[in-house]
């Protein structure tokens, strides 16, 4: 019901940002907008909807596809809100008008028979504080991933330079932000819960070498952009292709490779 | 010497073994990994599955196609950590150590992973309450109770294994192993990895009383009726068996006290064994300070660049 109320406030601020990037002029600075309240009240809700879930499993509630997909959704919310509220011009509202379509198609997956959203309390090898920090840290950092995909979108839509120049530095700035946090979360706190629960921090399961292939391809994406003609369209490309690839680790290894994670 | 590491360090190096670690990473997920031979020959055809096995793919992780370019890539990082912190010191220029110390930390981890992957040691030991299992530095293991715990809905929530710790005869050490929550004994590490069930199904047929296990079967009208396995449920345990008569197969799940055509399972005894994982391996500590120093690098990195953006 939460993430329900969440999806409309999100689709209604999707609708507004619409109308006020058609009214606002080329440049203009725009007022008036209550959207990025509307994502801080869909977070707060998706976030409450966790609580509660929490307090019935008596665990945090992120061990099953539908918690990551609700929390996911709620953090690129947070981001999107703060980015919008900060930086009040026509780029910031393209780009959290991009985000926020790519959070309502997470909350779609959510509600879909692909992630059920039974109260299930965890089993055996999924109670750890490690895999709190795992998920929730990976998470945060990809939603910052969130905001360099769109942002590399729109750079490769556009031929303007001033433009192009403009939109590298936002892709650069979330995935230089974002990647630290994906890095703690993905690789290091994950090796660390994998140690304490089966005896190995690395066992090549499908899923580990996915989230490995996502960080390197954004390895590459950082050390690409020392090259300064590899700046823009080149680094914006391998930042599309990380974000497909952070995808397909959350999705696409779930359904399509087996592994020790096939259960989230 | 400059020049050679300056040529090692190359980011040209360093954006090629990357890209070739990923496409190569990206294929062996698409290859089931550690099989046998002929399952590769099965699956992908003569050709594919022979250059499979020939090159190693089937264990990938551990063939020459991945330690090669793991090895070209702890060279490089090596020479280009060792280039911007010597030209850092010889410059005087202001500290911006986060990288460097992602870099370091990914050295020490490359280390610390190989030390592992060799000296790693593990055993699987399955222990029935009261029995125990020896280690090699002469303390013994003894499990004094095992519980496996289930939600209501049948999916466990525990499983608990209370051993005690011996040093010859007397206990040094009581401890609840539990998944998340090994014991460390010395360079010993135990965890709760797995169950299994020994059950013993003791059936009655005309007053003539009979125990198989799973797999076996007893004749049963020109068929035969066979025990397929135990399960535990939060009802309790019951017994799943296979009758076959007239050349079709019924699956029959029955609890103790329950009968089917004129057969009595007069008990269901099951014994559960608690199965731990018995790992030593070196290098541990140097993974834990890589991934320390690893974390310590990121959080400069992270806080260099929000003071960028701010």
């Amino acid at each position: 019901m939460l993430a329900t109320i969440a999806f409309i406030l999100q689709f209604a601020a999707l609708i507004i940002m619409i109308v006020f990037l058609f009214r606002a002029g080329k440049g203009n600075k725009i007022s008036g907008d209550i959207s990025p309240y509307l994502l801080l009240l869909s977070a707060v809700l998706l976030l409450t909807d966790l609580v509660v879930r929490s307090i019935q499993i008596n665990f945090i509630a992120i061990t099953n596809t539908y918690e990551s997909l609700v929390f996911f959704s709620a953090v690129i919310m947070i981001v999107l809100a703060a980015g919008k509220l900060r930086f009040k011009d026509r780029f910031a509202s393209v780009i959290v008008f991009g985000g926020t379509v790519v959070s309502l198609a997470l909350l779609a997956v959510a509600s879909s028979p692909i992630a059920p959203d039974t109260i299930r309390p965890p089993i055996p090898a999924l109670q750890s504080w490690w895999l709190v920090l795992h998920v929730t840290f990976a998470f945060i950092g990809e939603a910052f991933f969130v905001v360099a995909f769109v942002s590399s979108i729109m750079l490769l839509a556009t031929k303007n330079e001033d433009k192009r120049a403009k939109l590298d530095k936002t892709t650069y700035t979330a995935i230089a932000v974002g990647y630290p946090i994906f890095t703690a979360g993905a690789l290091i706190f994950g090796a660390v819960w994998a140690a304490n629960a089966w005896g190995s921090f690395w066992s090549w399961d499908p899923k580990e070498t996915w989230a490995l292939i996502t960080w390197l391809t954004y390895t590459l994406y950082l050390h690409v952009r020392l090259y300064k003609k590899l700046k823009g369209p080149v680094s914006a490309w391998i930042s599309i292709v990380a974000f497909l690839f952070t995808l397909f680790t959350f999705f696409g290894v779930n359904f399509l490779l087996s592994g020790l994670h096939s259960y989230g | 010497m400059n020049r050679i590491i300056r040529f090692l360090s190359s980011l040209k190096i360093a954006i090629t073994v990357i890209v070739l670690i990923v496409i190569l990473a990206i294929l062996a997920t698409l290859v089931p990994q550690g099989r046998e031979p002929s399952f590769y020959l099965d699956q992908f055809g003569s050709r594919l599955g022979s250059a499979i096995v020939a090159v190693q793919f089937n264990n990938f992780w551990r063939s020459a196609l991945f330690i090669v370019p793991l090895a070209v890539f702890f060279i490089n990082l090596l020479a280009c950590t060792l280039r911007r912190l010597t030209g850092r010191l010889r410059r005087k220029a202001p500290l911006r150590i986060g990288p460097d110390l992602i870099h370091l930390s990914l050295l020490l981890l490359i280390i610390a992973g190989g030390i592992t992957l060799f000296t790693r040691q593990e055993t699987m030991v399955f222990l029935a309450e009261g029995s125990s299992f020896g280690l090699p530095d002469g303390k013994t293991i003894r499990l004094k109770n095992f519980d496996f715990e289930m939600y209501d809905d049948g999916r466990p929530k525990d499983w608990i294994s209370r051993v005690e710790v011996l040093n010859g005869k007397s206990v040094v050490k009581s401890f609840d192993i539990e998944v998340n929550k090994p014991l460390r004994v010395g360079t010993y590490r135990i965890f709760q990895s797995s169950y299994k069930n020994d059950a013993v199904a003791v059936l009655e047929r005309e007053g003539e009383q009979v125990m198989i296990r799973p797999g076996e079967a007893i004749p049963f009208e020109g068929g035969f009726f066979g025990f397929l396995e135990s399960r535990s449920g939060p009802e309790g345990n019951t017994a799943v068996f296979i009758q076959e008569k007239d050349g079709k197969r019924t699956q029959i799940s029955l609890a103790s006290g329950e009968d089917f055509s004129g057969i009595l399972l007069s008990d269901l005894l099951i014994h559960s064994e608690s199965g731990l994982q018995v790992v030593t391996q070196k290098g541990v500590l140097i993974i834990y300070l890589s991934l320390g120093l690893l974390c310590f690098g990121l959080f400069l990195s992270f806080y260099q660049k929000l003071g960028d953006i701010n």
